[in-house]
């Protein structure tokens, strides 16, 4: 039985209708329960552990409503960004920059820590797809705490997915890059980041609520 | 020179599109689609609908945007429309090839068929400047034009100048996303083109 009880948020736009566009799988999200963007402030958000905000999402909106985002990480939850944030909504990250581009090999990108989802993940395979790269990622977001740990960066060293456990009770994901959640299907490695990043929720869950008791 | 309204639905990409510089010098208004009202478009003579808009708020907002129309005015829409709010609207989704470019013999699928219309005539644009992806596409009623066609049959991109007394221009591309998500350098060569004909072109 999982730990995890994700929602995530629907920007109500085109794309949503079939998840498709820029997705790299179209499956099924049966784990998941979307939540119209603009129901964030009158949904009961008791029942879940997990709020997934990704691209097309509101964040004037997120902006206005970021006490509700501070108290959902105070509970001892997690909140996970797969966006450019370009307001300061979420605790522990700063505003996206994008990255300077001079050459296809600025987007290469290498893991800056041991046993988290990026486990067994080929990061040729992550920058380049049918030769062309920079699909994965396209800028960062400075990290604020130092204490945060850094899970994937560029070979340079700018962050691109950190975790923060400390601007709240909760656990931040603040990362730049694509929708983890998408990455369950594909003929390559990167379909390990999905699963492995839904078993590193029950662990992180199970941390904080260790940490809570 | 028109003045122009865009409608700024809060997400990233339309937040880098729109303050962008060169783009934002060209737009007298940037409305937040949530608090939109229809005095907003007061005075202005052309509003972007951009792509990727929240469903329920797009259709509210669509009787004001067909009445800004109805008075003149013109309006443009970008991108993928499921949802029907668009005089005549007929979109059909289709299959998007994001790869066509890396296939033997190469080819978009756009077909140039109005070259004479001022957009294209006058400089502002041309087929190369169009030439990203498509998401689908609409298939027109009697007196619609098209300005590039699909090899396989709908429009890319029209004009409408009889469902009211403004003008639609209407097409699938969505360059307000792919040029904000840092994607895509077609979109940049659209936009530079598009914002100036908008302004002060022969529409």
């Amino acid at each position: 039985m999982s730990e995890y009880k994700i929602v995530k948020l629907d920007g109500g736009h085109a794309f949503s209708l079939e998840g498709r566009a820029m997705n790299v799988s179209n499956e099924p999200m049966d784990h998941v329960t979307f939540l119209d963007q603009y129901e964030i402030s009158t949904a009961d958000l008791s029942t879940f552990n997990v709020l997934v905000v990704t691209d097309f999402i509101d964040q004037e909106h997120l902006y206005e409503q970021k006490q509700v985002i501070e108290n959902f990480l105070n509970e001892g939850k997690i909140v996970i960004a797969n966006t450019h944030i370009f307001r300061p909504w979420l605790p522990g990250a700063g505003l996206f920059m994008p990255k300077e581009i001079k050459s296809h090999a600025d987007y290469l990108m290498e893991p800056a820590s041991e046993g988290t989802f990026y486990e067994g993940v080929d990061m040729m395979e992550l920058a380049y797809r049918k030769g062309v790269s920079g699909f994965y990622a396209r800028g960062s977001h400075p990290v604020v705490n130092k204490e945060s740990e850094v899970i994937l960066q560029y070979t340079d060293g700018t962050p691109i997915v950190f975790i923060d456990r400390t601007a709240t009770k909760g656990t931040v994901v603040a990362a730049s890059c694509r929708d983890f959640l998408t990455y369950a299907t594909g003929e390559n490695s990167t379909q390990l980041i999905a699963p492995q990043f839904l078993a590193w929720l029950d662990k992180e869950l199970l941390r904080l609520k260790g940490a809570q008791a | 020179m028109r003045k122009i309204a865009v409608l700024y639905s809060g997400h990233a990409p339309h937040f880098v599109t729109f303050n962008t510089p060169k783009y934002k010098q060209y737009f007298d208004k940037i409305i937040y689609l949530p608090r939109f009202a229809e005095q907003d478009l007061d005075g202005m003579d052309v509003l972007i609908v951009p792509s990727q808009l929240h469903n329920k708020l797009l259709l509210e907002a669509a009787p004001a945007i067909r009445r800004f129309a109805d008075n003149g005015g013109v309006v443009v829409a970008f991108g993928p429309q499921p949802w029907n709010w668009i005089p005549g609207q007929n979109w059909e989704t289709r299959p998007t090839n994001f790869w066509w470019w890396l296939e033997k013999n190469a080819d978009s699928g756009l077909r140039m068929v109005a070259p004479d219309y001022p957009l294209f005539r006058d400089g502002f644009l041309d087929e190369a400047g169009c030439t990203w992806h498509q998401h689908g596409v609409f298939h027109l009623q009697e007196g619609m034009q098209s300005l590039i066609d699909m090899k396989d049959g709908g429009s890319l991109l029209y004009v409408d100048k009889v469902s009211s007394k403004g003008t639609w221009i209407v097409t699938t591309l969505d360059p307000d996303f792919h040029f904000g998500s840092y994607f895509m350098p077609a979109t940049e060569k659209f936009l530079d083109g598009f914002l100036p004909w908008l302004a002060c072109g022969e529409i």
